[in-house]
């Protein structure tokens, strides 16, 4: 078994928020691994997103960093760099697809907004990495990828991505104010606004391969 | 469908079930460990009520799938798959 942290505690980009990304290669099932805790992936897995240029891949060979492993060895190291990313336009398309999703559950009222937000948020993190991968000349990961793109940075108020990444980890770790009092037709206005910069660097994405 | 799609879209599903039916004082936020600890908290829900389990035998399984979406399908995978239907199937009746 090989254990990595990965994400924002690499970068060192820590918060009182911060959790602490875990990942463990293993060879089949272990009982001991709490899936709520690790992201856990066989080696072969993982060799096969190397060897895809898969946006994971490149997020943990440029963002990890071991802490425990089984036989002395660094697995993710000795695969060296994974192959180029070209499904940017796939990634960012499918990623389209959810934030499509909830932005509808939001303009119809759904009871489950906080859901549908963080839904959003992750839709437009994942977007934004895509897109750096695919297009900029250093990569960005972490939860402000989206405000981190220079001039193709997400046009939205600070307020409206707060309460994005507010909705996320209500939604994930449970942590966090409810955010039952927010101003949902200024929300849907900034939506809407984000949608078109979904859209634009779909297209962008797809222009470049 | 693609997986992680129709994972998002069984949550959607669970979480609008919930959040529609069970008369609560804060709304279930997600399907994870502590979304659902929070929200039985906040709700004075027994974490050994029906609904409780309920859900976090939904969780269990949408976990396992996740982590497990990599690996080529298999008996175990599509077992859990029904096993998560059924489970929605039971939450629906209850609520």
């Amino acid at each position: 078994m090989h254990i990595y942290a990965f994400g924002s505690i690499c970068r060192g980009d820590i918060s009182v928020d911060s959790d602490v990304d875990l990942l463990a290669l293993v060879d089949g099932h272990d009982s001991r691994l709490n899936p709520d805790k690790f992201s856990i992936y066989s080696y072969t897995r993982i060799s096969e997103l190397w060897a895809a240029g898969n946006a994971f891949a490149w997020h943990l060979a440029l963002e990890s960093k071991i802490i425990y492993s089984d036989d002395g060895e660094d697995f993710l190291k000795a695969l060296g760099r994974p192959s180029k990313y070209v499904s940017a336009l796939d990634d960012c398309r499918r990623f389209q697809e959810i934030f499509e999703s909830a932005l509808l559950s939001v303009q119809e009222g759904t009871p489950s907004l906080v859901f549908e937000l963080s839904t959003i948020f992750l839709a437009i993190r994942n977007i934004a990495t895509c897109y750096s991968l695919a297009m900029l000349p250093s990569p960005t990961f972490g939860r402000d990828s989206a405000r981190k793109l220079a001039t193709r940075s997400i046009p939205v108020s600070d307020t409206v991505y707060s309460t994005l990444m507010r909705a996320r980890l209500l939604s994930t770790r449970g942590v966090g104010d409810d955010i039952a009092g927010v101003e949902i037709p200024m929300l849907l206005d900034e939506l809407r606004r984000c949608r078109v910069w979904v859209n634009e660097l779909c297209t962008e994405a797809g222009q470049n391969g | 469908m693609d997986e992680f799609v129709d994972r998002m879209a069984t949550q959607r599903h669970v979480l609008n079930v919930v959040n529609q039916k069970v008369p609560s004082t804060e709304k279930l936020f997600g399907l994870s460990s502590d979304a659902i600890e929070r929200w039985a908290l906040a709700n004075r829900f027994e974490p050994t009520s029906d609904i409780i389990q309920l859900l976090k035998q939904i969780s269990s399984e949408l976990f396992f799938m996740a982590t497990r979406s990599q690996e080529p399908v298999s008996a175990e995978y599509e077992l859990r798959r029904q096993k998560i239907v059924d489970c929605v199937s039971t939450l629906e009746n209850s609520v």
